[in-house]
């Protein structure tokens, strides 16, 4: 579809015309309310933004792609375990190779999906808790793809959380319906009672390190984990490749690889039996793709088992 | 007692028509001794009087359908077309020789005129030659019968008249022109009547009548003799009906005074020679359209009863037959002495849109109802494409088509954040202007400006109420019409809506083109 306004140039037309064409709409209807085009995503329920700080040195040289600002749902069943999702969220493009610190805005459009609300024992009332993440956008989709493009960065100690009926408890106090932007503490003074407190929706920073923001999550069932997050973590090949010593026969935390320290859930113990892959097998179908478990679990029963150890004796 | 052509027209005519009766009735046919025809076109009238286009083509006419149809040998016709009154005065005494020389006893001298005249002469090129000069001269060239058929009128008018202002009436004789055996006067029009030309039939509408009579339409009897009762009756009833709608109805008139004589045999079809033979099956209104040099025009107009004949010289012919619920036409290669017939599945039918734009069917704008439905592009960008249905009124004119249309539809439009549907209710009017192409296709170019209530609504989670506004939109487009049946045809629109609309994209009054192709069905209604 053309847009006429934008290919005429009304003056080339002469004041007559030009006259005529804009009168005419006017005098034929064009009244009411105005249409909106197919782009259309409803009417805003919360906006917020701040700024964005990229840290010296935070990408490397040769990155390519575009910063891009996100919302990430933590799920809220902390029984189904972890889930990540972007439904709902909003992405707004940050210029990396422009001046920083840059400004941003997320505008809600839409509450996130129900399966993003839970509830906790603490707390009266479903909530969905975000977090505002940064990811390089290295083939332009306006998406994350997980496993391709790298989390760096992270709104550290700010959270949004949506409350469709209100809640009162728990870390929260109380709030209304709808979407709150609030402060929190750090993750221990969190889980120790410590109140989040509202922050202003124009102030929000965000610093980009170039590293998985593993500081920045909350632990949101104060369970010492952080599987609420784990749809933020790679696919589980940069995982084992990551996270695993190098001689690929233990599964060690790599001080070097900050996603370690989030996502090692993904892992099996070393010397896994085959019923112990099954049982990961299982637990890994429920946090991400089936054939990506399918295949992590063939290669944990390749591996040796305990029993097959040689004997150093 | 004078046998002036006076007092109403419609008089004139019952009296002729009681004289015809009578004739019909109780007499036998016969066929004339030896034939002489003087035959005159002059287009040329008197100094200040239009002039003429067809006055000595007509004269040409029926000296062709005379010598050849008529009986009336070559030698024995003087066509005088350009010429004036002392010409005419020498011709008509230089046949009286052959008159007096022809060994048959039962001679019959034709007078044929068209052109200017008045209520005492005939107009020459600026000459005059008084009826009584020439009823004398009639009179003292011998024949035992003599045959006036005078194509001339008496009055103004709108059309093309054979005549300046309106005038007495024809005076072709003293007090005893009919008292003298055997005269009979054939006049194109009643007193005070014009008589009218025709660019259509491209001659004097009498005289037309008058010759395709001759030539066989007028051969009620179908005894293959066209008598001069037969072709007055038809004559005169074919050139009432054609100048129904003009500004002057004409009213050809027939005096005769045969006394006891037999009918009169004009023309004889079995005889003919040069000539091809059309017999319409089917009874109905004709016109017969042939060439004439590198133009087409109306070479015959008849209304035909079953069995009517016609003869035409040989050629290629377009046939016509028109009622008021249709025309149907064919073409027609006739070759010398070939008969062909043309019956109900001959013609096809014409689609009734292109009867009107051609012209050639009453009434002169045809109304038609349709429904067709509608795929048009997206009313504001990425929208995605709507369907719509119509109903529709459409008035056809010869130039001119009008289209009423109600149209309403819409279309979903799901962009993974929430489905927006747009509802589209309308009304517009089209202006057409079609051509005519072949095998039942038109192709038509137009305009179509209307206004639409537009109104999305939307299937979110989140917060988007229904949004309305009345919208103008103007579409140039064009249509290739199909005429399925006579009565009933497909339109295939393709064009492009330009809306003018108020978009929250732009903030204000916007202008967006959204393609369309539609097919629709229409049925005369």
């Amino acid at each position: 579809m053309l847009n006429v306004f934008d290919v005429l140039s009304l003056q080339a037309l002469g004041p007559t015309w030009a006259s005529l064409l804009c009168t005419l709409p006017f005098a034929l209807g064009a009244c009411g309310q105005r249409a909106v085009d197919g782009d259309y995503q409803g009417e805003a329920l919360y906006s917020f933004g701040g700024t964005v700080q990229l840290e010296a040195s935070a990408l490397a040289s040769d990155a390519t792609g575009d910063l891009r600002v996100a919302l990430f749902w933590a799920r809220g069943s902390a029984a189904a375990g972890s889930l990540f999702s972007a439904v709902g969220a909003v992405e707004q493009n940050v210029d990396a190779t422009t001046s920083f610190p840059a400004r941003f805005t997320l505008t809600l459009r839409r509450p996130p999906d129900p399966a993003l609300i839970g509830t906790s024992p603490d707390v009266s009332g479903a909530y969905g808790v975000a977090m505002v993440l940064v990811y390089l956008d290295q083939d332009g989709d306006v998406r994350w793809d997980r496993g391709s493009e790298p989390l760096v960065g992270a709104a550290e100690g700010a959270i949004l959380v949506y409350a469709p009926d209100g809640l009162v408890g728990g870390r929260f106090g109380e709030l209304a319906a709808g979407f709150h932007l609030l402060l929190v503490g750090k993750v221990e003074d969190e889980c120790q009672g410590g109140l989040a407190v509202p922050a202003d929706p124009g102030t929000l920073a965000i610093t980009v390190s170039g590293s998985y923001p593993e500081q920045a999550l909350l632990d949101i069932n104060c369970d010492g984990l952080f599987e609420e997050w784990s749809g933020t973590c790679p696919d589980l090949a940069t995982v084992f490749e990551d996270c695993r010593d190098a001689d690929g026969d233990g599964l060690i935390d790599n001080p070097d690889q900050s996603v370690c320290a989030t996502c090692d859930y993904l892992l099996w113990d070393d010397g896994a039996e085959d019923a112990d892959c099954e049982t990961w097998r299982e637990t890994c179908e429920d946090i991400t793709d089936d054939e990506e478990c399918d295949r992590a679990a063939e290669q944990c029963r390749d591996e040796p088992h305990q029993d097959d150890q040689p004997s150093t004796e | 007692m004078s046998r002036a052509l006076t007092g109403s027209g419609w008089l004139r005519a019952a009296v002729g028509w009681a004289l015809l009766a009578l004739l019909t009735a109780f007499a036998s046919v016969a066929h004339a001794g030896s034939r002489h025809a003087i035959v005159i076109g002059s287009n040329l009238g008197d100094a200040g009087e239009e002039q003429l286009q067809y006055a000595e083509s007509d004269a040409v006419r029926f000296a062709e359908v005379m010598t050849k149809l008529g009986g009336v040998a070559h030698e024995d016709l003087i066509l005088l077309t350009a010429t004036d009154a002392s010409s005419v005065q020498s011709a008509i005494a230089s046949l009286r020789d052959r008159i007096a020389a022809a060994p048959e006893s039962d001679s019959v001298l034709f007078i044929y005129y068209s052109g200017h005249a008045d209520s005492n002469a005939l107009h020459l090129r600026g000459t005059r030659l008084p009826f009584t000069t020439l009823r004398e001269l009639a009179r003292t060239a011998g024949a035992e019968m003599t045959v006036f058929v005078v194509d001339a009128c008496r009055s103004g008018g709108i059309t093309r008249v054979k005549g300046g202002r309106p005038t007495v009436p024809f005076d072709l004789g003293g007090e005893d022109h009919l008292v003298a055996e055997g005269i009979a006067i054939m006049t194109s029009s009643a007193a005070s009547e014009d008589a009218q030309e025709s660019d259509r039939l491209r001659g004097g509408i009498f005289t037309h009548h008058l010759v395709n009579g001759l030539a066989g339409a007028a051969d009620a009897s179908r005894d293959d003799l066209v008598t001069l009762s037969e072709a007055y009756r038809y004559a005169y009833s074919q050139t009432l009906r054609a100048t129904v709608d003009a500004p002057v109805l004409q009213h050809p008139t027939f005096e005769l005074a045969l006394r006891g004589r037999q009918e009169l045999v004009l023309t004889r079809l079995d005889a003919a020679s040069g000539y091809a033979r059309v017999v319409f099956d089917v009874p109905g209104h004709y016109l017969v359209f042939g060439r004439f040099g590198s133009e087409r025009g109306v070479a015959a107009e008849l209304d035909a009863i079953a069995g009517t004949e016609l003869l035409l010289a040989p050629g290629t012919y377009l046939v016509q037959r028109r009622t008021l619920d249709g025309v149907g036409e064919r073409s027609l290669t006739l070759a010398l002495g070939e008969e062909q017939r043309i019956g109900s599945h001959d013609l096809s039918p014409l689609p009734f849109r292109e009867t009107v734009r051609r012209g050639i069917a009453l009434p002169e704008v045809v109304f038609s109802g349709g429904l067709g439905f509608e795929l048009s592009g997206p009313v504001m960008a990425n929208l995605g494409p709507s369907w719509l249905g119509y109903v529709s009124g459409q008035w056809d004119m010869r130039n001119l088509a009008v289209q009423l249309r109600f149209r309403a539809g819409g279309g979903t439009h799901d962009n993974a954040g929430l489905a927006i549907t747009t509802v589209l209710v309308g009304i517009d009017l089209t202006a057409l202007h079609a051509f005519d192409l072949t095998h039942g296709l038109a192709l038509g170019l137009g305009l179509r400006v209307g206004a639409d209530w537009l109104h999305q609504t939307f299937t979110t989670t989140g917060d988007a109420p229904a949004r309305d506004q009345l919208v103008a939109r103007v579409a140039p487009l064009g249509r290739i019409e199909w005429a399925l049946f006579e009565n009933g045809s497909l339109g295939l629109d393709i064009g492009a809506d330009i809306y003018a609309l108020q978009s929250a994209t732009h903030g204000g009054i916007a202008a967006t083109v959204a393609p369309f192709v539609g097919l629709g069905f229409s049925v005369r209604w």
